[in-house]
């Protein structure tokens, strides 16, 4: 798969340095999360989880999935557990142990096959000639809602694991997909529903912001922090290409 | 749609908790508690401003996703933070956060994940002391809530409205309370009107009343007072208090009589929900 174009930015009032979503492109593999807002460290979380699952697929069944998901949560903490602001104030002390939570996307190609595994709202949209092919997991605008589901670091703290959702389709040449986080997920959707082709209201890097900021101002785009990864499936062989 | 504002550092909203710190708050709440009713609402009180804190850590920081005030009432009325904090009314969060006026260590039972339940030392910061002397002087708490809440909604007229959350076991002292509550509930920001919340707090034996939605069924004027009083709450908070298991409709009313301690936590808890921080 070939990047496109990768479009980011934060939440309004938020620094870069705050951005909380994270992405990654490996060999045929591509992934998103999000970062829970209400979560501490989520940037760092979402951080090991796409690079976890880039590099390695995300496994058929779930079981070996929340035992890799355990040890990257132990290195989320070994991670986080000494950076400045975690020592000292009462609060950190405090928030630490509850852990944090991101919901996460990730597409894999497999010769022409697609497959998808998600938990969460990080969604993907297929487009065919032009036209809406598939949307993945979440398929009407008003699905998004304020509780996702979220891999936490710490799963085994949860007798029911969120559900994780796969999905497999074939591709053809020259498809298009769009992995997008919650906010601009939404906006695909309601421009779809509403007949548009959000696919081609979408501007360039440069931008973007400006672009994100004109949606927020008329309530059309959740101010949130925003990613869009857009992949195109060539007829050849993808290169590996890192983001994030 | 009222009561639908971001909440956002640039966007803040606010609690104020009125505390009552009267003679009678020198009671022991309940039988077997061995707490005296002001112990057990400084506890909940420094336990929700603590939860509150935590909602709004990310790691490295804190973010003024709210602002506190604290006014205590018994005998006179008084700002209820103490320490470096003392003389303030509304805090930035993270003001409140990084100014305890102390942390204690405290045991706390937790659900171990297996259907048992572990024993942890938590951290416990403290920055409300209980205090019980006095008179009931509700009204002007009121009326002093008036004065900081109007002062906060001018400055921030497109957030969230602020939440009061007043706490009392007894009638007031200084007259009807009613029409200073209208006149707080008539403050507003663009996103609606202040939200008032009443608990009563009692150490008798009878059932709870929490969030009702009609006077039918309170057991004296009092109650009935503090019923017309409480603000009717918000979708949102309807929402959350019925995701906790509470038999509410939309005409209920941010009001709790003969509250006991879990009542009082859980009630506190509901009340200063929000929507999304961002």
């Amino acid at each position: 798969m070939e990047r496109v174009q990768t479009l980011w930015c934060p939440k309004e009032g938020s620094t870069d340095e705050q951005y909380e979503d994270a992405y990654s492109l490996g060999d045929g593999v591509a992934s998103v999360a999000d970062g829970a807002s209400a979560a501490v460290y989520a940037r760092q979380w979402a951080r090991l989880l796409v690079d976890e699952f880039c590099k390695d697929p995300v496994p058929d069944r779930d079981d070996p999935l929340w035992s890799r998901v355990s040890a990257l949560g132990k290195r989320w903490s070994d991670e986080v557990g000494g950076s400045e602001g975690a020592s000292g104030s009462w609060w950190a002390e405090e928030k630490l142990p509850e852990g944090s939570q991101a919901s996460l996307l990730v597409v894999r190609r497999e010769e022409n096959k697609l497959h998808a595994a998600s938990v969460g709202d990080v969604c993907l949209f297929v487009i065919r000639d032009n036209k809406f092919k598939w949307a993945f997991p979440l398929k009407k605008s008003a699905a998004f809602g304020n509780h996702p589901a979220l891999i936490p670091t710490d799963p085994t703290k949860f007798k029911k694991k969120p559900s994780v959702v796969r999905f497999s389709a074939n591709l053809e040449p020259e498809d298009r997909l769009f992995l997008c986080t919650d906010a601009i997920a939404q906006w695909f959707l309601m421009r779809h529903e509403q007949k548009a082709r959000p696919w081609d209201e979408l501007p360039v890097e440069e931008e973007f912001r400006a672009w994100v900021q004109a949606r927020r101002d008329d309530n059309s785009l959740k101010n949130d922090d925003v990613t869009l990864l857009e992949l195109r499936f060539p007829s050849s062989e993808p290169e590996a290409d890192d983001g994030g | 749609m009222p009561y639908s504002a971001e909440i956002n550092r640039a966007k803040p909203t606010a609690f104020c908790f009125l505390i009552d710190q009267s003679g009678s708050m020198d009671d022991p709440w309940g039988l077997d508690s061995g707490k005296r009713k002001c112990d057990a609402v400084a506890d909940a009180v420094n336990r929700l401003i603590a939860n509150i804190v935590l909602r709004c850590a990310k790691g490295e920081d804190v973010r003024d996703y709210f602002q506190v005030a604290v006014i205590g009432y018994g005998g006179s009325v008084r700002p209820g933070f103490g320490g470096a904090l003392a003389g303030s009314t509304f805090l930035p969060i993270s003001q409140v956060a990084d100014n305890p006026l102390r942390v204690e260590t405290r045991l706390r039972k937790e659900d171990d994940g297996v259907g048992g339940l572990i024993e942890r030392n938590v951290r416990f910061p403290i920055w409300f002391e209980p205090s019980a002397n006095g008179n009931t002087p509700m009204c002007a708490a009121l009326e002093e809530a008036h004065k900081v809440v109007a002062a906060w909604c001018e400055m921030y007229p497109l957030s969230y409205p602020p939440s009061i959350i007043n706490i009392s076991d007894g009638e007031p002292t200084d007259g009807s309370p009613k029409a200073a509550a209208e006149k707080l509930r008539g403050l507003e920001t663009n996103d609606g009107r202040v939200l008032l919340f009443n608990i009563h707090i009692s150490g008798a034996s009878k059932r709870p009343i929490e969030f009702p939605d009609a006077q039918l069924g309170l057991p004296d004027e009092h109650a009935q007072i503090l019923f017309e009083m409480s603000s009717i709450l918000p979708p949102k908070l309807l929402d959350e208090a019925r995701r906790e298991g509470f038999q509410v409709g939309p005409q209920s009313r941010g009001f709790a009589f003969n509250a006991d301690l879990r009542s009082l936590v859980q009630f506190l808890d509901i009340g200063t929900r929000t929507a999304d921080l961002r």
